[in-house]
């Protein structure tokens, strides 16, 4: 029997290259069933904070509400925003009764409900989380030939903060710990909560794409073959800005591919070719 | 000193905008900032204009809608000072003031999101994008070969 969880897309996942495909790919292969949040609405990302504080609460409440609808206190996701935003709505949530009480008139006219209690033990997990604590070792680890890439491990900036829930809020050890839990070579570099300034992308391109470009510098100084990313904001900024600098092209692979290469999954189950920055053969 | 502590205190039910008086003007937070640089006060300065009575020069810089939202602020200020936080507290305010600057582009990205969650529940970032460059053409236009890219490898949602 594996295990099972409730699994928040969001919706840059669709989009993403080959996220869905190589995380189906790789649960399937570990024995991990990702059941999805019916239902779901977006998480609100920073937008909906920044205008108006009680309709990001809102989304917010109205996932974990869902998530208690399954009977479920935990839910799990592959977006740093995502997961970001959750925690901001809960920490509001607890703070603020009149919010609490707002939420819970409105989530009435769709039948849901929230109790107090509930969001207080809501967790919300990076999928990466569920990969290196949950599942047993011995799926990642079986002898196996491995390719030879060297893999720069990058976090992006949410990850972790502001409090340090997850991992270290500065030097998260979690994505080194898979890699190597893979059997492939770590670069360090100390890029690795380096914020690439996706939110700001489209309006202020030449302004985060100094951003990207040290990010990239920084992974290269080591001589990466990759780097990895936990989080479909990051990939997407990282591996579309490249385009508008003149460094060598460096692969950013989602830590799920990462892992189907390293186990030796068809690099056809993996999404690889959605890359615009394409890997190649080690 | 009077008219400082008016000017926190009047505010901080709603945002929380009292614990700037606990800031030391370390510059943390500013040193800490990936896009200070593009900001007219890093978030340091912007706190101290509202300590001295300021508080509608900070609202209508462009520092508030330049943060990213990284919390690396929040991570490492000696005080614990939710910056980033705070920063979302003033686009609020600002935002429900009046006090956007018809400049900054950043409020109409996301209220391009904002109207598309309300409506849909779920969004989509190339109609996001395409609600956005109506008001600015000239971003999203150099983006339309690099969204055939991502076409050709079913990398968009419409
Ligand atoms: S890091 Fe904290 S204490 Fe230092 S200037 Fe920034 S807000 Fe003030
Ligand atoms: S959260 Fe905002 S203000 Fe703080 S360091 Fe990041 S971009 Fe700067």
């Amino acid at each position: 029997m594996g295990l099972s969880y409730l699994f928040f897309p969001g919706c840059s996942y669709e989009t993403a290259a080959g996220y869905r495909e190589s995380a189906e790919a790789v649960c399937r292969a570990v024995e991990v069933e990702l059941k999805e949040l019916p239902e779901w609405n977006c998480c609100g990302a920073s937008a909906v904070f920044s205008l108006d504080r009680a309709e990001g609460v809102w989304l917010a409440a109205r996932l974990a509400a869902l998530a208690g609808r399954e009977g479920k206190l935990e839910i799990v996701s592959g977006c740093n925003g995502c997961i970001s935003a959750l925690k901001k709505g809960k920490k509001l949530l607890l703070q603020d009764k009149g919010l609490m009480e707002q939420v819970r008139v409105r989530l009435k006219k769709e039948n849901l409900k929230l109790d107090p209690a509930d969001i207080k033990d809501l967790r919300v997990r990076h999928l990466l989380e569920i990969f290196v604590q949950d599942v047993p070792v011995q799926f990642w680890a079986k002898e196996r030939p491995k390719p030879k890439f060297k893999v720069a491990p990058y976090y992006g900036c949410l990850f972790s903060r502001p409090d340090g829930e997850i991992d270290d809020n500065e030097h998260p050890i979690l994505l080194e710990s898979f890699i190597s839990l893979l059997g492939l070579d770590v670069v360090e570099h100390s890029m690795g909560t380096a914020c690439c300034g996706a939110s700001h992308s489209l309006p202020h391109k030449a302004a985060v794409s100094v951003l990207v470009e040290r990010i990239i510098r920084g992974i290269q100084t080591n001589n990466a073959d990759l780097a990895t990313v936990i989080c479909p904001l990051c990939q997407f900024n990282l591996d579309s800005i490249q385009a508008n600098f003149d460094l060598p092209p460096l692969p950013i692979l989602y830590f799920t591919q990462v892992a189907g290469l390293g186990m030796g999954l068809p690099v056809s189950s993996l999404g690889l070719n959605k890359l615009l920055v394409p890997l190649k053969e080690a | 000193m009077e008219s400082k502590q008016n000017t926190i205190s009047l505010i901080e039910d709603d945002y929380g905008l009292s614990r700037i008086n606990e800031c030391i003007q370390c510059g943390t937070c500013s040193g800490s900032c990936p896009l200070a640089h593009e900001m007219d006060h890093g978030p340091r300065e912007v706190f101290s204009l509202i300590r001295d009575g300021f508080l509608e020069k900070a609202l209508i810089s462009n520092t508030i809608w330049f943060c990213v939202s990284c919390y690396a602020c929040s991570s490492r200020c000696p005080r614990e000072i939710p910056v980033t936080d705070l920063i979302y507290s003033l686009r609020q305010m600002a935002v429900k003031q009046g006090l956007v600057s018809k400049k900054i582009k950043m409020p109409h990205l996301f209220k391009a999101f904002d109207r598309q969650v309300r409506s849909g529940k779920r969004i989509s970032e190339a109609r996001i994008a395409f609600f956005y460059g109506l008001r600015h053409p000239g971003d999203v236009i150099p983006a339309i070969p690099l969204s055939l890219k991502l076409l050709k490898r079913k990398r968009v949602e419409l």
